[in-house]
């Protein structure tokens, strides 16, 4: 008797011989025990699974034509275009973001827009360069940013990154203590040169922060602050991201190592791509952040 | 479509040590599918046994036949049987690791005696073994003994032994197992017994 025959048939001798038989053979004992402590309907499942294996094989010999590759190839361009378009989008605002520090205006002060709520807080001092012609972000008024050309301000406005769509931008400035004018003699942490050698010195740029630090502790309340809480609802959410934080303050080479809610994955990597300018640099950071 | 039958034909008449050697030799999967599909409702069943769920058990079952068909060069399979059984059990028990679960899973003691074939009830037996059978099947205790005799004597399957009983299936197979394990210990010790009495009346 086969075990398949067994499982529809439990009775008679030829049930007791494969049942004796199953006292010298783990494997078959085992089996039966799986069928005897789950029901359902093991045998179509048992047919469905031979499909499979026997289906592997005929699909390997059946060749399609080639306008299903076509069609299948248009199919998959149609279902990826907003995930491509999204990541187009991000490379070159996050382009423009490395563009904007690099080589913006010390003298300047540049309010960023509130459509640029996942880019990190860059702003400068109003000290200026003499050569403000080879500012490009005056050449670049698309930018996101929004950075105007020319300013009349003399101070600084710290404006944080907008969390939701419903705050103005006066609530945000209101409701901020980090947001206040600064004259050009307050804190200045970063300098970061001109990846153009040929630059002066009169080139270089500096840019200015209100908040004295931001480290891994300000990182988890921005984070708490700003991420997507529809994201596995109702649910402890826990992980441990690593990443590097460059030179110049932002975080790459981020690696979620663990993860109970992976629809957070997305939002980890946009939070820390966004987040503020990192004051201690050229370090790789480990952080364990549960929610 | 003849010649492609008639392959078909020729490759499940094979054994499965042939097909084994076929697949190790020649590399092809024909052999491998064909060989894996007899062992399918001993995996699915020894996954069911594990993972307790229909559809984890099927997914269970095509991720070690992913596993095995594609990396089968790095393994030395010399008894397919015996190799599937150790290779797809822990799977399983990696599988339940993974997610955490805490399931029941029954242990049978194994080292009672599997490895040796039960043939105390086969009629095959010296009158010493024979005298001790008796003795010991009186020392078993009562449901032991009547399970041991409707499987053994009487060859009814554990479905109609529970039917016959009224005892559960686990009690059944229970009964049978310890029944098995107590009635050779105890013939075993009758065995040296007499013995011990025949050396002592020489």
């Amino acid at each position: 008797m086969e075990l398949k025959d067994y499982i529809s048939n439990r009775e008679g001798e030829e049930a007791n011989q494969l049942e004796r038989r199953s006292m010298n053979d783990p494997f078959l004992r085992d089996a039966i025990d799986g069928f005897d402590s789950v029901e359902g309907n093991h045998l179509s499942a048992i047919r469905k699974l031979e499909e499979q294996i026997g289906g592997k094989k005929e699909k390997k010999s059946s060749k399609p034509g080639p306008w299903i590759w076509i069609v299948v190839l248009i199919a998959a361009l149609l279902a990826a275009s907003p995930f491509l378009w999204k990541t187009i989008r991000q490379t070159i605002e996050n382009a423009g973001q490395k563009h904007s520090n690099q080589n913006l205006s010390i003298n300047e002060n540049i309010p960023v827009s509130r459509d640029s709520a996942l880019h990190a807080d860059h702003f400068v001092n109003e000290k200026s360069t003499s050569q403000s012609d080879s500012l490009p972000y005056k050449e670049e008024k698309s930018s996101p940013l929004s950075i105007p050309e020319k300013s009349d301000q003399k101070k600084a406005i710290f404006i944080p990154p907008t969390l939701t769509s419903e705050e103005s931008e006066e609530s945000n400035i209101a409701k901020s203590p980090e947001l206040q004018e600064k004259t050009p003699d307050t804190t200045v942490n970063q300098t970061i040169e001109s990846k153009n050698p040929s630059e002066s010195q009169a080139n270089k740029t500096q840019i200015t922060h209100t908040s004295s630090t931001f480290g891994e502790n300000e990182f988890i309340s921005y984070f708490k602050r700003n991420y997507d809480r529809s994201l596995c609802e109702g649910q402890t959410i826990s992980f441990v991201v690593n990443f590097y934080v460059s030179p110049t303050g932002h975080p790459g080479n981020i690696t979620i190592t663990e993860n109970n809610c992976p629809e957070m994955a997305t939002e980890i990597k946009r939070l820390l791509l966004g987040s503020p300018i990192w004051s201690k640099t050229n370090r790789r950071v480990t952080l364990q952040i549960n929610l | 479509m003849a010649k492609v039958e008639n392959n078909k034909t020729h490759i499940q008449q094979l054994t499965n040590d042939q097909l084994l050697e076929r697949f190790q030799t020649e590399d092809k999967k024909i052999y491998f599918d064909e060989l894996y599909k007899r062992y399918i409702p001993l995996l699915y069943g020894l996954c069911l046994k594990y993972l307790k769920n229909i559809e984890e058990a099927k997914n269970a079952v095509m991720e070690i036949y992913g596993e095995v068909s594609t990396n089968h060069s790095l393994y030395i399979i010399k008894n397919f049987h015996d190799w599937l059984y150790t290779f797809a059990k822990n799977h399983c028990l990696h599988e339940m690791r993974k997610s955490n679960s805490r399931r029941f899973v029954e242990l049978v003691d194994d080292k009672v005696n599997f490895e040796k074939k039960f043939t105390l009830f086969d009629g095959n037996l010296s009158s010493e073994e024979e005298k001790a059978l008796t003795v010991c099947l009186k020392k078993l205790n009562e449901n032991q003994r009547k399970c041991l005799e409707y499987f053994y004597n009487d060859h009814r399957s554990y479905a109609e032994i529970v039917a016959t009983t009224g005892n559960t299936l686990a009690k059944v197979k229970s009964y049978i197992f310890t029944g098995r394990r107590n009635l050779e210990r105890c013939i075993a010790k009758e065995l040296k017994k007499a013995e011990k009495e025949d050396f002592e009346q020489q």
